[in-house]
C-alpha cells in the first residue's frame, strides 16, 4: 500500500496497538509455563494462548472500529505476531513436540518477510498484511493451541495416541508458512518490477 | 535480493554460502556423531573466515543488494545453528527468543526509519555481537566434539557462559537499534 504519513511514536499507546503488545509481553510467560513440564502450568499456558489468539482478530477489528488504524499498528501487528508464534514454536521444539526443521521454516518465513518490509520501502511503500499471511496465522495459531490442548489433557505426557496426527497438523501449518514466504517475496519483486 | 537482471556481487555470494551451509550444519549437528560434528566445526570456521571477508570486501566496495545480504544471511544463519543447538540440548529456548527477537524486531526497525528517508545501518553492538556468536557457536561445538574435561562439555558451565555472552551482546544491539531509531523517528 502506499504510504501516507510518516509513522509517529504516540500511535504506540492507541487501544489497538496495547492490544497487540498483550502478546509480545506474555509470550515469555507462556514459553516457561509451556518447557516448565507441568501439567498445570500447561493449562494455565492454554489459557494465556487462547487469549492470545483472541487479541490477534480483536486488535484490527478495534483499530477499524475506533478509526486507530496507524502506519506503527501496520507494523507492530506482524512483529507482536512473529515474535509470539516463534517463541512458543521453541518451546515446542525443545519439549521436542515439534521437529526442528519446522521451527526452522517459521523462523526462515519471518525473518525473510522482516527485510522484504524493508526492501518494499525503499520503493516507499509499506508491505501490509496479505491474505496468505493471515492464512498463516490462522494456521500457525490453530496448530498450536491444538499442540498445547493435546499435551495438557495427556499431563505433559506424549500422548499415547495422536502423536502422528499432531505432526500433521504442525507440517499443514508449516507449508501453509512457506506458502506465505513465497507469496510475499513474489509480491515484493513484482513492486520492485513496477517501481 | 538483487535488482533484476543484476549480477551477484561478492558478499551476496558469500551471503549464499552462508545460506546453504547453515543447511548443511543443521543436519550435521543434530546427529551429534563425531565426524559430523568435526565437519560441522571445519565449516563453521570457514564461514567465520569468509564472514571476515565478507566485510572486507563490503567495506571496499560499494554496498550491494542494497545492503541488506549480509544482515540477512547473518540473521539467518546465526539462527538456524541456534536451533540446531537448541534440538541438542546445548541451548535453551529462551535464548534462542532473545536471538530471534533482535533479528526479527531490527530489520522493522530499519523499514520504519527508511519511512523517514533515513537508514539504519550496522553499529558497533551489531559487529560485537557477530563476534560473540561466532566464538560461543565454534566453543559449543569444539566442545561437544572433544572431551576436554569434566565442566567442558556442550552443556557445561562455560559453554553456557559462551552463550550468555553471545546473547547479551545481542540484547545490546537490539537495545542500540532501538535507541537509533527512536532518535530518527523523534527527529
Amino acid at each position: 500500500m502506499q504510504r501516507d504519513g510518516a509513522m509517529r511514536l504516540s500511535e504506540l499507546t492507541t487501544l489497538p496497538n496495547l492490544i497487540t503488545l498483550y502478546r509480545v509481553v506474555v509470550a515469555a510467560p507462556i514459553v516457561l509455563l509451556l518447557v516448565s513440564g507441568s501439567p498445570h502450568a500447561l493449562w494455565v499456558a492454554f489459557v494465556l494462548m487462547v487469549v492470545a489468539e483472541v487479541s490477534d482478530a480483536v486488535d484490527g477489528y478495534a483499530a477499524r472500529r475506533l478509526q486507530q488504524v496507524s502506519d506503527i499498528g501496520k507494523i507492530l501487528d506482524p512483529l507482536a505476531d512473529s515474535f509470539y508464534r516463534v517463541s512458543v514454536f521453541a518451546a515446542f521444539a525443545a519439549n521436542e513436540w515439534m521437529p526442528i526443521w519446522m521451527l526452522l521454516v517459521m523462523v526462515w518465513r519471518d525473518i525473510g518477510v522482516a527485510y522484504l518490509r524493508v526492501i518494499a520501502e525503499q520503493t516507499r511503500e509499506t508491505l501490509g498484511a496479505r491474505q496468505s499471511g493471515k492464512l498463516k496465522a490462522v494456521a500457525q495459531g490453530g496448530a498450536q493451541l491444538l499442540v498445547a490442548l493435546v499435551y495438557a489433557v495427556s499431563g505433559a505426557a506424549t500422548p499415547s495416541s495422536g502423536v502422528s496426527w499432531l505432526w500433521f497438523v504442525l507440517l499443514a501449518a508449516t507449508a501453509i508458512t512457506a506458502i506465505s514466504l513465497i507469496d510475499y517475496a513474489m509480491d515484493v519483486l513484482s513492486r520492485r518490477r513496477r517501481a | 535480493m538483487g535488482r533484476q537482471g543484476a549480477r551477484p556481487d561478492a558478499p551476496a555470494l558469500l551471503a549464499g554460502a552462508r545460506l546453504l551451509a547453515g543447511l548443511f550444519l543443521v543436519v550435521a549437528l543434530t546427529s551429534r556423531q563425531a565426524s559430523s560434528l568435526a565437519a560441522a566445526l571445519f565449516v563453521m570456521a570457514a564461514l567465520e573466515g569468509l564472514t571476515l571477508l565478507h566485510w572486507s570486501l563490503a567495506r571496499q566496495g560499494p554496498p550491494g543488494n542494497d545492503g541488506l545480504a549480509e544482515p540477512l544471511s547473518g540473521s539467518i544463519y546465526r539462527l538456524t545453528v541456534s536451533a540446531a543447538f537448541l534440538a541438542n540440548g546445548w541451548l535453551p529456548a529462551w535464548m534462542l527468543i532473545v536471538i530471534f527477537a533482535r533479528d526479527l524486531v531490527v530489520p522493522y526497525l530499519r523499514a520504519a526509519v527508511r519511512q523517514r528517508s533515513q537508514d539504519l545501518t550496522a553499529g558497533l553492538g551489531d559487529r560485537l555481537a557477530a563476534v560473540a556468536h561466532a566464538v560461543a557457536q565454534l566453543g559449543v561445538v569444539a566442545m561437544a566434539f572433544e572431551d576436554w574435561g569434566p565442566g567442558l562439555g556442550p552443556q557445561g558451565p562455560l559453554a553456557f557462559t559462551l552463550l550468555v555472552v553471545a546473547v547479551a551482546f545481542s540484547a545490546w544491539s537490539l537495545v542500540e537499534h532501538f535507541a537509533r531509531s527512536a532518535q530518527m523517528l523523534k527527529s
